[in-house]
């Protein structure tokens, strides 16, 4: 039961994955939350607030 | 254009209402349930811990020859300088002897901390003996057992314990095939993480042995790209994502000259306090501070605001 609920749904624990070029090299867990950011970034600029409204 | 306030007149243009208290718990409770809900789909790195015991038990001849090389005095933390010894100079500034300036405040003699006094904690009367032999002997005599030792063990890469029949390794083979036993027993990573506190909180010794590993420890490391070279800073163990706001950090470390000094990290962290004295004084530097103008993320953050005044 403990192993059950100590369980992730989705595994992490395997080695990792990396994409690149010449010197620069990235895992690919860092590459989802970089492009996540600016992702977020690019919402936040042109989502609207939901009651926002200059006075 | 730069618009010139005066700040002893109240401001007249438009105003909205920011409520901090508001802004702050909605913070706190959207954070907090995306902590909960990513480790309840991705948990969290739990790596086991490394140890003298498995170390010890998974590259045994990599242990004894590291050992030997701690009683030779060839080892990484034996040449090291400050904060442990004497050994070296460590990295400088130019003129700037930082490291050594810093003082020797953790005294860390290896081939006695790590190998002899742990031995003469043993409860074994063989062990005890070697010890004493070689704390009688001269540090000349020292040197020359376990040079020839640390010499014979290079030779055999596989080997364990080696048989001396020239009588030229004095105390060193009993010595560090009894400190493998401790080890791999687990007896040695309690012996060091108490020689200096009653409990086993001060880690400095373990790891700095573990560190003079040359066939165990960096590999671990590599495995897991958390290579200086790898960009490890930035990594994490598993897939996991790691610290990708070292980034910048991190990328010094991979491109000439800073890749192949040995003065790295005195180099990279200046460069990184030069670079963010320049973003602190961003307004002053001609071209720069007027980079808004030329690419205006702002007018797209205060999109009505703009949009108004046109």
């Amino acid at each position: 039961m403990q192993s059950v609920l100590s369980m992730a749904l989705i595994n992490l624990n395997h080695p990792a994955h990396y994409v690149g070029i010449g010197p620069f090299q990235v895992s690919v867990g860092n590459f989802i939350i970089i492009l996540s950011m600016f992702v977020i970034f690019a919402l936040a600029i042109f989502i609207p607030f939901p009651h926002g409204k200059d006075e | 254009m730069v618009m010139k306030v005066d700040p002893s007149k109240k401001w007249t243009g438009p105003v909205r209402p920011y409520d901090i208290i508001k802004e702050g718990v909605i913070a706190v409770v959207v954070v907090g349930l995306l902590a909960g809900g990513l480790s309840l789909f991705f948990s969290s790195p739990d790596e086991k811990a490394v140890t003298l015991k498995s170390w010890s038990n998974t590259n045994a001849p990599d242990f004894v020859q590291t050992a030997t090389g701690e009683l030779a005095g060839t080892t990484t933390s034996a040449g090291y300088g400050a904060p442990y010894n004497h050994a070296a100079k460590g990295p400088t500034l130019g003129p700037l002897k930082l490291q050594d300036w810093a003082g020797v405040r953790i005294p860390v003699d290896p081939a006695n901390s790590f190998v002899v006094e742990p031995l003469l904690m043993m409860n074994d009367s063989t062990a005890s003996a070697a010890a004493q032999t070689w704390k009688a002997a001269s540090a000349d005599q020292q040197g020359k057992w376990a040079t020839s030792y640390a010499d014979a063990l290079g030779k055999k890469p596989d080997a364990t314990s080696l048989p001396d029949s020239k009588n030229e390794f004095g105390p060193v083979p009993t010595m560090v095939s009894s400190l493998l036993v401790m080890a791999q027993s687990g007896a040695l990573d309690g012996a060091l993480t108490t020689s200096d506190t009653p409990l086993p909180t001060d880690f400095t010794k373990p790891l700095l042995f573990l560190a003079d590993s040359e066939g165990y420890f960096g590999d671990l490391a590599a495995k897991q790209h958390l290579g200086g070279d790898q960009w490890g800073v930035m990594n994490e163990t598993g897939s996991w994502p790691g610290q990708s706001w070292l980034w910048l950090f991190s990328l010094w470390y991979q491109v000439e000259p800073f890749k192949s000094s040995g003065n790295a990290d005195t180099l990279v962290m200046t460069l990184m306090g030069f670079l963010t004295l320049c973003l602190a004084l961003f307004p002053i530097f001609p071209f720069i501070r007027k980079l808004p103008y030329r690419i205006p993320i702002h007018r797209l953050i205060w999109k009505k605001w703009y949009a108004r005044k046109l």
